[in-house]
């Protein structure tokens, strides 16, 4: 479990882009991070992920401060898909190869190689394996993030908005694939989402973030119409359709 | 499904498989230009007489030729060309910037810079030059090696501030900046020169041209032992190297220390420059071109571009040297001002792609 106690960070000292943030990432569930632009949600990730560092409070990684941790080792154990990923002129086959990085000594092994070739096939990319990433469909440089990030076989997966640019069928498809994961392979994923109907559809634990601060965080039932008004300023109505909540914007006309 | 897997396994396998082949047929190609370049000059060896010499059973005129004169400017020619080339690669790759070299970046400007005032000022003394027709003499080459490396670093500094302080910067601003430390360095050696004395204005302007001929083998062994350890750090590091490529964000999440990596890297690059400029003056563009020219056969894989560039490198620049001593023999030709005509062209082409993508 990713433990995220009172943490707080600040570009530059004078005003906090997250202000005593607390929330957990457990194995087996989906956490939604939750909140409007530039609230903090990516910040928050990076932080997790030490490409930022915390000022205050601390991350610990099954009990381990991630700061006594090296980033290889960090590496082994979280994988994370920013929210650009940059479409360079590499080959799909080597980009996932590049998430045994953490593990190659100096060369790679054919474990190495084996574990690329079967997440390939998982992700369907096998017919993509020799193009280059500057040649892929938002879709497909998707997936191929995802199984680069797989390709670090981590316990806990950071997605930072990886349904942007998707079709709706390759949008379900990853967040299914991910709540797989999760339940299947007991890893912890954090996935920061702006479709709160997806949110509620794949994701178990919901962390609202307002104010550079936690606003609430717990299960679906703090998704209310009232906590959507206060944290995205939108009017929702919420109905139930077969188990799930479905959040249906209201006529409201908003003035720009 | 199973024979699908084996089948790109395959195809990755003999990609790999063609950068190897890649990478020993720039080396042999070399080693044919090395043994040719040693047969000419104003006095033609046979290919016999090269080899028979270098075994140590030539005559006592071939080894005064071999031994002296020719054998010491091509080792150099490789030796400055493998340095420049890595280094280009290097920065290439951790300033994220296709046009990123010493040359492009000032570094080599500034290094001349410093190595004019190690003479002008300290008084850095004299080593003698390998070739008659350079007059200058220096005797103390580490005072000007280190200022070269102090001016040298400069740039570096000045354009590691200028991409951590304005991030929009790109590429082509970044060599703009180049450019721009280029002008004040080089105009700062042209003052140095209006204020110094004659055997000292020489000595900058052999500084601003660029001469193989003047390494000896002192120099020559200084040279090797910098590329030998650079060339390690950036053989250790060529997975970091990969995994830059694909950002800052996901190099850091794949467990790369980028900003040591970066730091580190741009320091080592530097002072190769430094060191090769200190005893060979500036040689431009080989930096920016050998790796750009052997990435059309290996690709951006560091793995291989770091050893191919620096063969690439030596055997660009002992192309460029020949050139140099026969175009026009007896007299040779500064070697910086081939690599310039050679390089310009490939640099426009290089920043009309990278706008065209912009
Ligand atoms: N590198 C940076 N330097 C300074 N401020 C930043 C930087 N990155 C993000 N910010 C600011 O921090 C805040 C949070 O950004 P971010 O975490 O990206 O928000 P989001 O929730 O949309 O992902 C924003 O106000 C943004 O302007
Ligand atoms: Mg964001």
């Amino acid at each position: 479990m990713i433990n995220i106690d009172s943490l707080s960070f600040s570009f530059d000292h004078a005003h906090l882009v997250l202000d005593n943030v607390s929330c957990r990432i457990e194995p087996q569930h989906c956490l939604a991070i939750l909140g409007n632009n530039g609230v903090g949600k990516s910040t928050l990730l990076k932080c997790i992920n030490r490409i930022y560092h915390a000022q205050q409070g601390s991350i610990t990684i099954n009990d381990t401060d991630i700061d006594t941790l090296s980033k290889k080792e960090l590496a082994k154990q979280i994988a994370y898909v920013p929210q650009n990923s940059l479409a360079t002129h590499t080959m799909v086959f080597d980009a996932v190869l590049l998430g045994r990085k953490p593990y190659i000594q100096w060369d790679i092994s054919k474990q190495d190689k084996n574990i690329v070739t079967d997440l390939l096939e998982k992700f369907a990319l096998t017919a993509y394996a020799s193009r280059y990433l500057n040649e892929l469909s938002g879709g497909e440089m998707q997936k191929v993030v995802l199984a680069r990030a797989m390709a670090q076989q981590p316990q806990f997966l950071l997605l930072d908005e990886p349904t942007n640019n998707l079709d709706p069928r390759n949008q379900h498809e990853i967040l299914q694939y991910v709540q797989e994961l999760a339940h299947k392979q007991q890893i912890g994923v954090a996935i920061v989402l702006h479709d709160l109907n997806l949110a509620l559809r794949y994701c178990d634990r919901f962390l609202l973030m307002k104010n550079s601060t936690v606003y609430a965080y717990g299960s679906a039932e703090i998704i209310t119409a009232a906590a959507i008004n206060e944290v995205y300023g939108l009017q929702v109505e919420i109905i139930e359709h077969r188990d799930t909540k479905l959040i249906v914007p209201c006529d409201t006309k908003y003035n720009i | 499904m199973a024979r699908d897997s084996h089948d790109y396994l395959q195809t990755y396998d003999s990609r790999i498989a063609k950068k190897k082949t890649a990478f020993v047929l720039t080396l042999l190609l070399t080693l044919l230009a090395a043994i040719f370049a040693l047969s000419l000059g104003s006095i033609n060896l046979s290919w016999g007489e090269v080899l028979r010499t270098l075994l140590g059973s030539g005559e006592a005129a071939s080894n005064t030729v071999i031994w002296d004169i020719r054998l010491p400017r091509i080792v150099a020619a490789i030796l400055v060309g493998a340095i420049l080339a890595t280094s280009g690669a290097v920065m290439q790759c951790v300033l994220n910037n296709p046009l990123a070299s010493a040359s492009t970046l000032g570094v080599s400007q500034g290094a001349a810079f410093g190595a004019a005032l190690g003479i002008i000022v300290f008084g850095g003394g004299v080593i003698s030059s390998g070739s008659a027709n350079v007059a200058v003499e220096v005797n103390n080459p580490y005072i000007v090696t280190l200022c070269a490396f102090i001016f040298g670093s400069l740039s570096t500094l000045i354009i590691l501030a200028l991409t951590r302080l304005k991030k929009t910067l790109g590429p082509s601003g970044l060599i703009l900046a180049g450019v721009a430390l280029s002008s004040l360095f080089t105009g700062g050696s042209t003052l140095l020169q209006y204020f110094a004395d004659e055997t000292k204005i020489s000595a900058v302007v052999f500084w601003t041209f660029g001469n193989l001929g003047s390494a000896g083998w002192g120099e020559i062994l200084i040279l090797a032992i910098v590329f030998a350890l650079s060339f390690c750090y950036f053989m250790l590091n060529r997975w970091n190297y990969n995994a830059m490529r694909s950002g800052i964000d996901t190099a850091q999440s794949l467990g790369v220390n980028t900003k040591a990596l970066l730091l580190i890297s741009m320091t080592i690059c530097s002072l190769t420059a430094a060191i090769a400029v200190s005893f060979v003056g500036i040689i431009s563009f080989v930096g920016l071109v050998a790796p750009h020219m052997m990435r059309k056969f290996v690709g951006d894989d560091y793995r291989f571009l770091i050893p191919c560039s620096a063969i690439g490198g030596a055997l660009l620049l002992i192309i460029a040297d020949t050139f140099a001593r026969l175009v026009i023999s007896p007299v040779v030709l500064p070697v910086g001002a081939i690599t310039a005509f050679l390089g310009a062209p490939v640099f426009l082409i290089l920043l009309l792609k990278g706008a065209a993508r912009e």
